[in-house]
């Protein structure tokens, strides 16, 4: 890959990241949104973090993995019982990396 | 609370995100080296696109030859949940003007807009001319952590063994900012079924499925708090 199609990779890459958090910050002296889309938003977090963070736990390389040798499976399970325990985001992790360690990855 | 203090009030509360954070920029400033950036381009390309998910499925792509349309289709659908966020925090940025706003964009990440939010909805908050130095705060200090580790990954990480298997902080991570939002039947459910829907079309092509998903678990949501009303 030449130098030169990496800065244009990193240039257009970064136009398309900002332009996508840009999009309703820039425009937003229309006035509020309508009542059914400020309903939808209140799902966001939830929505698309859990859309975002099952399928890469649960599938690894592509492959979805339901037995007691998928180390990450049983990672994440400890994880997501620490999480709803604790709600403490290093406690979280720590439990998840520690038992993904501890299996031996 | 003054602008100081909302502003070190982020910046405290995004502190144990750092765990997160930091081996992920680790990992992407020793990624963009290892497919033949020089160190400056992957310290740049971290500082420019600032989205480790986007950015090290780019690379996955770059390394394999993928023309360059492809690579940045890959980039804009994995931060099209951006929008989502951009919008659901917009309301907030009433009277900030223009460069600052662009400024707020530039540095918005999953972590600074949950963080921003939940501060946003505190009901101390609400009233508060200054709660968006909060929003400042955090994302400000997340920038600056995520370049430094990114630096340090592509001037001085020549190796980190994928056999500490760091990429799974990052499913860890999403999963620790999502669950304490989870405090009801409809957030529950928008949950569900988007990790559901997730994990059914995740072989649809460029990621489509996370927006999908993401789309069908908000619709869940309003579904569930209307039945909810109802009863």
């Amino acid at each position: 890959m030449s130098h030169g199609s990496i800065w244009l990779f990193i240039f257009v890459s970064g136009l398309i990241s900002f332009g996508l958090r840009f999009s309703f910050l820039g425009l937003l002296q229309e006035g509020d949104f309508p009542l059914i889309i400020k309903r939808l938003l209140r799902y966001v977090p939830v929505a698309v973090l859990s859309a975002f963070f099952v399928p890469a736990w649960l599938l690894y390389q592509g492959k979805f993995d339901l037995s007691m040798d998928n180390h990450r499976l049983l990672a994440g399970l400890v994880g997501l019982l620490i999480s709803f325990i604790s709600k403490n985001i290093v406690i979280t992790i720590m439990s998840g990396m520690l038992t993904l360690w501890i299996l031996g990855i | 609370m003054s602008r100081r203090q909302e502003f070190f009030y982020g910046v405290r509360s995004i502190l144990p995100l750092l765990l997160g954070v930091l081996p992920l920029g680790l990992v992407a400033g020793v990624t963009g080296v290892s497919i033949g950036f020089s160190p400056c381009e992957s310290l740049m390309a971290s500082s420019i696109i600032f989205a480790g998910a986007a950015q090290i499925a780019a690379y996955q792509l770059l390394a394999l030859q993928s023309p360059l349309i492809v690579v940045w289709f890959a980039v804009f659908m994995i931060n099209l949940r951006h929008i989502m966020y951009s919008a659901s925090i917009a309301p907030h940025f009433k009277g900030v003007t223009m460069p600052l706003r662009m400024l707020a964009a530039y540095v918005m990440t999953d972590q600074a807009y949950i963080f921003g939010l939940q501060r946003f909805n505190q009901a101390e908050a609400q009233t508060s001319a200054h709660k968006i130095y909060f929003y400042w705060g955090v994302s400000l200090f997340i920038w600056l952590m995520w370049v430094l580790a990114a630096a340090s990954g592509a001037y001085l990480g020549a190796a980190i063994p994928t056999s500490w298997g760091l990429d799974f902080i990052v499913p860890l991570m999403f999963m620790a900012l999502v669950i304490p939002n989870i405090n009801n039947i409809p957030s529950f459910g928008a949950a569900l079924s988007a990790a559901l829907i997730a994990l059914l079309t995740y072989n649809l092509p460029f990621r489509l499925g996370l927006i999908v998903a993401s789309l069908c678990g908000m619709g869940i949501g309003v579904l569930l708090e209307r039945w909810e009303r109802q009863q």
